[in-house]
């Protein structure tokens, strides 16, 4: 796999006709500052799940649905405002942009280095598979010592794509064309949980 | 008040008056509405009212607060095509069939006085047809929006939605970008829901994920085009 060239990257955003091949990243306000050599920036949504520790006494992921829904909060914080992330604080944010990737591109995604300097890791599953459509979640964390705003519409990450040739587009996930931060949805695989513990011995 | 020999010298009378009275002002505050949801939004307006009327059992009948919903569509229907959405945009896509006008019921003698009340406005509304057009249509003469801009934009906003993408913009190969404007983003996945999301082959077996995630893809685009709007 070869990273895509600011050339490439440009003809595959704005020139390319075939809707199957287009590499969207939607909207790219200001394109010479967003797209540089292999990687296009991207921005802050307003939307945050945020958790709320105190209402539950731990996460059995696998198991209750309930409780996890206990756990998160879906918030909005307009542009212009901030919201703030503690240190070892833990929110899930979204991308700004929506994403459309052509199945012979691969995508991940990673903090600019000027946020990830004030302690901030914006991304654990930094994976974009070839045909993913939607925001992309992403998990904030603030490893710093200090608390640290963040700010809606501020460019807080970048993405670097590659060329996948002969690759097929992932198939249509749990996540598929989402606009919103979304919480883990490992309830749906609790099936895959029942088979190992059937392996248990008496 | 002609039709109900009421005597407004008798107390009671002049309730009853009052009553019906109020009726008018109901039904005049819901056709007016409904018009003016038309010039905002044009066919969207009309398949959103479709489906939420859906749930309605009796189309003929009007209640103290609502006219008959045969009567709203029908003046719904007048206002589409006078505006030409009927003729260019939801006839060729065959997704209009005619509204029949509404026939109000032959008046009943007694009781309950609200259901003679009710045919009785319902027999004398229409007068007021024009007139409720004719201040809309004035409030709106200036408003640009209508089913030429619509269809100049419709290609695109189409093969966008079909492409699972918010219809928020036309990108140029320069990479500059025109955002579309919220009365077409509003259409166009109004009239794709319509016509059974064409090209969601994978969704056509659960209509309920499809309306999820068509409903995304609106907000989205509503949200991406105000920003593009506001940042030119």
């Amino acid at each position: 796999m070869t990273i895509l060239s600011k050339e490439r990257l440009r003809h595959l955003l704005f020139e390319t006709d075939a809707a199957a091949d287009r590499l969207v990243v939607m909207p790219i306000l200001e394109p010479d500052r967003q797209i540089s050599e292999g990687s296009v920036d991207v921005r802050l949504g307003g939307y945050f799940v945020v958790t709320r520790s105190a209402r539950v006494g731990g996460l059995e992921p696998f198991l209750d649905e309930r409780t996890l829904n206990a756990y998160q909060e879906t918030i909005h914080v307009p542009f212009g405002r901030q919201l703030w992330i503690h240190p070892g604080t833990f929110v899930l944010g979204v991308t700004l942009e929506y994403l459309r990737l052509p199945s012979t591109v691969f995508g991940s995604v990673t903090t600019r280095s000027s946020w990830a300097r004030l302690g901030l890791h914006i991304a654990s599953a930094v994976a974009v598979h070839p045909g993913f459509v939607g925001c992309l979640t992403l998990e904030l964390v603030n490893a710093g010592n200090t608390p640290v705003a963040m700010y809606p519409g501020a460019r807080i990450g970048q993405l670097v794509f590659y060329d996948a040739p002969g690759g097929q587009p992932a198939g249509r996930g749990k996540y598929f064309g989402q606009i919103l931060p979304r919480f883990a949805r490992l309830t749906e695989e609790a099936p895959e949980l029942e088979r190992w513990s059937a392996l248990s011995l008496p | 008040m002609t039709g109900l020999n009421l005597n407004t010298s008798i107390t009671g009378d002049r309730v009853v008056l009052n009553r019906a009275l109020r009726v008018v002002y109901n039904w005049i505050s819901e056709l007016l509405s409904d018009l003016v949801g038309v010039h905002l939004l044009g066919p969207a307006f009309a398949l959103a009212m479709l489906e939420f009327q859906s749930f309605e059992e009796d189309w003929t009948e009007g209640s103290l607060t609502h006219p008959p919903t045969v009567m709203r569509f029908s003046l719904i229907q007048d206002e589409l095509r006078d505006l030409g959405w009927l003729d260019a945009v939801l006839g060729p896509r065959h997704l209009w069939a005619e509204v029949q006008p509404h026939s109000p019921k032959a008046l009943v003698a007694g009781w309950p006085l609200d259901k003679r009340l009710i045919e009785l406005v319902a027999a004398k509304i229409p007068t007021y047809f024009a007139t409720c057009q004719e201040v809309v249509r004035n409030v709106f003469s200036a408003r640009a929006f209508g089913p030429a801009n619509f269809n100049a934009d419709d290609a695109e906003l189409r093969s966008l939605l079909e492409c699972y993408l918010p219809p928020a913009e036309r990108v140029r190969p320069d990479g500059t970008a025109t955002p579309f404007p919220p009365e077409s983003i509003i259409n166009s996945c109004w009239l794709f829901w319509a016509e059974g999301t064409p090209g969601w082959s994978d969704h056509q077996d659960d209509r309920y994920e499809s309306r999820a995630l068509l409903g995304r893809l609106l907000f989205k685009a509503l949200e991406l085009s105000r920003i593009r709007s506001r940042m030119s």
